[in-house]
């Protein structure tokens, strides 16, 4: 009962002028290694992760089409998408490497995720966008 | 990942599924996104189910946030 009243006390302050200020998912994948394979509970764990930080970058695209923020924002977004879309190729290999147990190509592909949504956070991050995604462990 | 760390990550999620919310955004997905971690405390292994749910939320986020501004 504690933790849901908690949550609610979190919600309720909430203003749209805080948006990209509180669009933070705080978490910390950690580069892939053999020493620290991507299993399907990590791989899950990302996406997840990931999947807050798309959250957040739809809700960016759309405030910004329909002109409620910066005049440059459709710039600014796609200069982001030229690296969220080469998320979706290296993702469908993530998955079927890690489905497969091929760890030495899991590894590989993981940790050029990891590089992307990096520059994807930074991107946003010039745009004054924070999209915190340090996501695990 | 321990519970404490969970639980940590299920604040941050609320504060981003609450801000969608004020702001008149389908706050869905992060409410999943909330749900799954704190099953995930609970569970062990991940089947391949919740994989599949998973993967299916996130292609669908990332397909839209990759369409061209119109």
């Amino acid at each position: 009962m504690k933790r849901i009243i908690l949550v609610l006390a979190l919600i309720l302050p909430l203003g749209g002028c805080q948006l990209f200020s509180k669009i933070q998912a705080f978490t910390d994948f950690g580069n892939a290694s053999i020493a620290n394979p991507v299993t399907k509970t990590r791989l899950s764990q990302m996406e997840k992760g990931v999947t807050l930080v798309f959250t957040g970058l739809a809700t960016w695209k759309d405030l910004c089409a329909r002109e409620q923020i910066n005049v440059d924002c459709a710039d600014q977004i796609g200069a982001v998408q030229v690296y969220t879309r080469q998320l979706p190729p290296y993702l469908t290999r993530l998955r079927v490497f890690v489905k497969t147990n091929d760890q030495v190509n899991a590894i590989v592909v993981f940790n050029t995720m990891l590089s992307l949504i990096g520059e994807v956070k930074a991107r946003a991050a010039v745009s004054g966008v924070a999209v915190k995604t340090t996501i695990g462990s | 990942m321990d519970l404490d760390k969970i639980f940590g990550l299920i604040l941050k999620a609320a504060d981003v599924a609450g801000t969608l919310v004020s702001v008149g955004k389908n706050a869905a997905p992060a409410i999943k996104a909330i749900a799954d971690l704190a099953t995930s405390g609970q569970a062990g292994d991940v089947t391949d189910e919740d994989l599949a749910a998973t993967e299916a939320t996130l292609d669908a986020l990332i397909a839209d946030f990759n369409k061209p501004m119109v």
